[in-house]
């Protein structure tokens, strides 16, 4: 008997096959990574001290700024990078040894050195660090998002699918009036009023992108809901709350989630153009648009500023889209290659 | 003995635009606690929508049922008109007093779950039992089914089973909750016709050993002749003979059963030819007055141009729809 494998284990065979495809899962990985492990990777903090015999691990300070087990009262207003260490005093950094807010004026626009890996802006902070917590953003924004126009879009889509008739005329028109709608332009006016907040562009992304969503769910709905299989589910005697959600939409999952990786890239685009224009993220919070918007003033003497977060976006977009391709090809039957 | 159940005059019509035309023609008969009820006819004459009406499960819109009752009579009493039932009522019927098995075994099954999840899913949503005991069950169903380790398929899916093996889970599926009454949608026709005649012989001895009532609906006459007690031939949504399957065969009434008869191929022929019935079904949506069979009839007469006949015999146990039947 052959082993057996689910579907998901076959789709994840077929994405692996192709060298491009392992590329970009790795990029979004490595993203992630550094995202979720941003405060130890660049933090002005050292992870380790020893000074006048005792052992502090000031980093952690930092990671749980709210815990009370933790806490240094001899190590308060000191600044690691000027201590004096005697003896078998120790201090070990992080390897990016700067917090992204924190300022030197002695040190701006300092081209990309051993010291600065990718220089620093006209404040003197360090642009690797700044890049570095600026995934945050750009990942929060694109998942969340996009995890709430995925779950509007698959009921709404389901539901006009499903039912059709009336219920379908409605949402069908419904959607077509709202992918008239200039997006980005919307999104510019409804933060001009609400005000320009990480939620905020979150918010308005998730309830203007949901139509491309719906539409895909819809499509295939209309296709599955005559389909044998579920007349029989039906003839069973299940709910049409079961038959939709427990037994068509898995069916309709594979697309969904191919429209979503793409839809993570885009999210993250729209928020990187609304913090270059000023709309997006606040400052001091980094965000690589804000890096970029910056970056304007100072184009012909500081490269760095506009190459390195130019690049982290490229890279990002790009990785997002190698995935969201590269899964479109594991789902699409007809490419199969062989079990 | 009383009857399971009793369909009379169903009437379901399928509207396009301002059209309405009945695709099941007041469409009446009875099936006793045990026996086996054929309904025979070509691709489109009605059959499936019969069986689709009698589960409340045309697609509607466009087809709509718009007269008749289905009654059902349970064992220990209590009759009630499908018809009339709500539709969180019906649920209760579907799957547990009435089941279903449907012609493609391929497209059938949910390919995202497991066999097991798919079977478990019936027994958990009509008896009540919990995971573990639905799953005990199921694997009981797969072994009467005749499925070879039924514990190791049980986690398997769709896709890794053959289309009689397919089959058998649908079986198994549908007979889970021991309904009264089994309504199978030519079980047969899309498999190989060395595994037609073990899945016939399945159905058939579940149908005896939990005393069912079957439903067959079928296009072929080797089948009915085999295994059927009563008959109903259906042209263009309409019965137009029916009878015991003895007489239907000894004592053929209507020219397209006549038809239909003759154009079950036989090997030993001398000519070696095959036997048609001339011409084609006629378009449901352009019906001619009178006979629906004038156009391919051999015995056509004037009369059967402008009168449409009544399903009529002599007693009521063979019926026929025709105005110049053959003679015995």
């Amino acid at each position: 008997m052959t082993k057996q494998i689910s579907y998901v284990q076959l789709i994840f065979r077929q994405y692996w096959n192709s060298w491009i495809n392992r590329f970009g899962l790795i990029c979004v990985c490595f993203l992630f990574a550094v995202a979720i492990f941003s405060p130890l990777l660049s933090n002005d903090y050292p992870y380790f001290l020893k000074k006048n015999g005792k052992e502090y691990f000031p980093i952690l300070t930092q990671i749980f700024p709210f815990s009370t087990w933790i806490h240094y009262a001899d190590l308060e207003g000191i600044d690691f990078k000027k201590i004096v260490l005697e003896g078998d005093d120790r201090i070990v950094f992080p390897p990016i040894p700067y917090s992204p807010t924190e300022y030197n004026l002695d040190e701006p626009l300092v081209a990309p050195s051993s010291k600065h890996w990718m220089g620093t802006d006209e404040q003197g902070r360090d642009v690797t660090s700044r890049l570095v917590y600026g995934s945050q953003i750009s990942l929060s924004v694109g998942f969340v998002a996009v995890g709430i126009y995925v779950l509007l879009g698959v009921i709404v889509g389901a539901l006009a699918g499903y039912y059709g008739g009336k219920v379908d005329m409605i949402v069908s028109r419904a959607m077509e009036i709202i992918m008239c709608f200039p997006t980005f332009f919307l999104i510019l006016a409804v933060l001009a009023f609400i005000g320009p907040s990480l939620y905020n562009i979150m918010f308005i992304i998730g309830i203007t992108g949901w139509t491309g969503i719906a539409r895909l769910v819809r499509a295939d709905f209309l296709k599955l809901r005559n389909q044998d299989f579920v007349t029989a589910v039906i003839a069973s005697g299940a709910k049409p709350v079961r038959v939709i959600f427990k037994h068509i939409l898995p069916n309709t999952l594979a697309p969904v989630m191919v429209s979503a990786s793409f839809g993570v890239a885009s999210a993250i685009l729209v928020e990187s153009s609304l913090s270059y224009l000023g709309f997006g993220v606040q400052p001091p919070t980094p965000s690589w648009g804000d890096i970029l918007s910056q970056s304007r003033d100072f184009m012909d003497i500081a490269w760095w500023l506009t190459i390195f977060p130019g690049v982290a976006i490229f890279i990002t977009i790009t990785a997002f889209n190698l995935v969201g391709e590269g899964l479109r090809d594991a789902i699409d039957p007809r490419l199969k290659t062989g079990q | 003995m009383q009857d399971i159940i009793e369909v009379k005059n169903l009437t379901t019509e399928l509207t396009l635009g301002d059209v309405h035309v009945p695709v099941v023609n007041d469409v009446s008969f009875k099936i006793r606690p045990g026996e086996v009820y054929a309904l025979v006819g070509e691709s489109g004459c009605g059959k499936s929508m019969t069986a689709l009406s009698i589960m409340r499960l045309v697609p509607e819109p466009p087809a709509k049922i718009v007269g008749g009752e289905i009654l059902l009579h349970p064992k220990n009493g209590g009759s009630s008109n499908l018809l009339k039932l709500t539709e969180k009522e019906m649920r209760g019927v579907r799957g547990n007093r009435i089941a279903m098995i449907f012609q493609e075994p391929m497209t059938s099954l949910n390919p995202v779950f497991t066999i097991g999840d798919q079977i478990t899913e019936a027994i958990i949503l009509h008896q009540h039992l919990s995971k573990k005991q639905a799953l005990a069950n199921a694997i009981e169903m797969l072994n009467t089914v005749g499925i070879p380790n039924p514990t190791q398929r049980v986690s398997q899916y769709p896709h890794e089973l053959s289309g009689g093996m397919r089959q058998r889970v649908m079986i198994a599926m549908a007979l889970s909750c021991k309904p009264e009454l089994l309504i199978a949608d030519e079980p047969t026709t899309a498999l190989d016709v060395t595994i037609q005649a073990q899945i016939l012989e399945l159905i058939l001895k579940l149908v005896h050993d939990f005393s069912m009532s079957l439903l067959l609906i079928t296009h072929d006459l080797g089948i009915v002749a085999e295994f059927a007690k009563q008959v109903a031939v259906m042209y263009a949504g309409q019965i137009v003979e029916q009878s015991s399957v003895l007489d239907l065969f000894a004592n053929t009434k209507h020219p397209y059963t006549k038809g239909l008869l003759d154009s079950v191929p036989m090997p030993f022929k001398q000519d070696g030819k095959l036997t048609s019935i001339p011409g084609m079904v006629p378009d449901l949506f352009e019906l001619p007055k009178g006979c629906a069979y004038q156009d391919r009839c051999e015995k056509v007469h004037r009369d059967c141009k402008e009168i449409r006949p009544q399903l009529l015999g002599k007693n009521l146990k063979h019926r026929y729809r025709c105005f110049f039947p053959y003679a015995k």
